[in-house]
């Protein structure tokens, strides 16, 4: 397996309470891996420490090692904004800045101190493309981004992260507030992402992580019971408690 | 932990109910012609000619019913393989039901003396039902030993079918025209019920498949 994040022995708690207990798992390059599990079971928490969003909870202690290209993402003098810029996230609610479609995906490369217009054209253009909204938007681009529907704000902020050219997108149940043609949309997307990016998506549609996804990993209750292919996991899972989960039988 | 999906649930069990009353079904269509055979019994053939709608008609509820569980519960894991393996045998079975009726066609359709292939027909055809029997435990039981053991009785049908073949040869060769046209038909009645075993072959394999989702191919 051509692994791009390695993670080992992985505890989290908060204050007292352990959400992450001993997690294993190679999440492998260029391909959607999906974290599936009932609420609570610290698939979210678990997708967050891969860009080290936990930091912002003072209540969050972390053990173990997560090896992001065979570097240690935990140590004291990893470069975070990096970090971040690499493993880009796409949050459950479309989060469009209030601005133009434009400076939404013009908004990190100018941070990045790009200035140059017929970059930063080029950047949008081809961010747009890659997240399948060009054709939508290319008429009114300097309009504002709340003027799109939450289907296309999804796919903006898609293309916002693909701005900055990152290796991995972490989408944290990018679809659950779209309606299903939106909802397709973005999978269909993600199909064609997973070609140049790495995708790891936490999901509350089991049927989601079966049509998209290349692996599956079953989270229950901070452990993680189950990690293998997707087509394995939903026709021949191991454990038990996976198969009661996906057939609907608990959750 | 809340047990979800209890309607559904139901479904698959009378999904698995149909599946093993289809199995009763074809037994009996089965030991009904035999017994036509001994007893040169047009009328009880017939029936089991007729009855062949019935059997036709309970594949497709299964196919049906399966079909729709698909499309209505997106099932996986478990579920799906049960949905997938009650379609498949119950085309088995309906396979193995057109034999009977065959049986009974070359019952009805015979106007000479044919009591030796009849042997021959029951001898097979009992070594059937068994298979059938258990093969249909198997299935009810969810039990891959026993599946697996039917599955080695085919290689005893085999054989029994290469002996009968070759005594039907010898027939031939100093048969009149009319013993060795009763000979061809015998023949291929024959051949039909060693392709029964085949499909209950088939069956094994998805009992094995349903229960452990492993494919094997047994034939």
């Amino acid at each position: 397996m051509n692994s791009i994040f390695e993670i080992d022995n992985l505890n989290l708690h908060y204050d007292d309470f352990q959400a992450l207990k001993d997690i294993n798992i190679r999440i492998e390059k260029n391909k959607v891996t999906a974290l599936i599990g009932p609420s609570g079971c610290g698939k979210s928490t678990f997708l967050r420490c891969l860009n080290r969003m936990n930091d912002l909870i003072d209540s969050c202690k972390i053990t173990g090692e997560i090896e992001f290209k065979e570097e240690n993402i935990y140590t004291s003098n990893y470069d975070v904004i990096s970090l971040r810029t690499k493993v880009g996230m796409v949050f459950q609610k479309p989060n469009p800045f209030p601005m133009s479609i434009y400076d939404n995906v013009a908004y990190g490369p100018r941070c990045q101190g790009i200035k140059d217009k017929n970059i930063l054209d080029e950047i949008v253009a081809t961010s747009l493309k890659s997240s399948a909204l060009y054709e939508e938007v290319r008429d009114r681009i300097k309009e504002s981004a709340l003027s799109l529907s939450g289907g296309q704000q999804q796919r903006l902020c898609i293309a916002r992260a693909i701005a900055m050219e990152p290796e991995v997108i972490l989408m944290d149940e990018p679809t659950s507030a779209l309606d299903p043609i939106a909802t397709l949309r973005i999978e269909e997307l993600m199909n064609e992402l997973k070609k140049k990016y790495t995708i790891i998506i936490v999901t509350h549609s089991m049927h989601q992580a079966a049509r998209i996804s290349d692996n599956t990993a079953f989270f229950l209750m901070g452990e993680l019971i189950e990690f293998d292919k997707t087509n394995k996991i939903f026709t021949t899972p191991k454990n038990q408690k996976t198969e009661d989960y996906i057939t609907g039988r608990f959750g | 932990m809340i047990q979800n999906r209890r309607k559904f649930s139901i479904e698959l069990e009378n999904l698995n109910t149909k599946v093993f009353d289809m199995g009763i079904e074809v037994i009996s269509s089965f030991k009904k012609v035999l017994i036509a055979c001994k007893d040169s019994d047009i009328d009880l053939a017939t029936e089991v000619k007729e009855h062949d709608i019935i059997i036709n008609d309970i594949e497709i509820s299964i196919n049906v019913d399966g079909y729709l569980l698909i499309a209505k519960q997106c099932p996986v894991a478990g579920d799906l393989r049960r949905i997938i393996t009650a379609i498949k045998i119950s085309n088995d079975l309906e396979r193995i039901a057109d034999y009977s009726v065959n049986i009974a066609k070359y019952l009805i359709k015979t106007k000479y003396d044919n009591s030796v292939h009849i042997e021959s027909i029951s001898k097979l055809g009992e070594h059937i039902i068994k298979m059938l029997e258990g093969i249909m435990t198997a299935f009810k039981d969810e039990d891959i030993e026993l599946a697996l053991d039917i599955n080695s009785m085919d290689e005893i049908l085999d054989d029994e079918y290469d002996k009968e073949v070759k005594g039907l040869i010898n027939i031939s060769k100093t048969a009149s025209n009319i013993e060795l046209e009763e000979a061809m038909r015998a023949l291929l009645v024959l051949k039909q019920i060693e392709r029964a075993g085949d499909h209950i072959t088939n069956i094994a394999e998805n009992i094995v498949y349903l229960v452990n989702g492993k494919r094997v191919e047994l034939n």
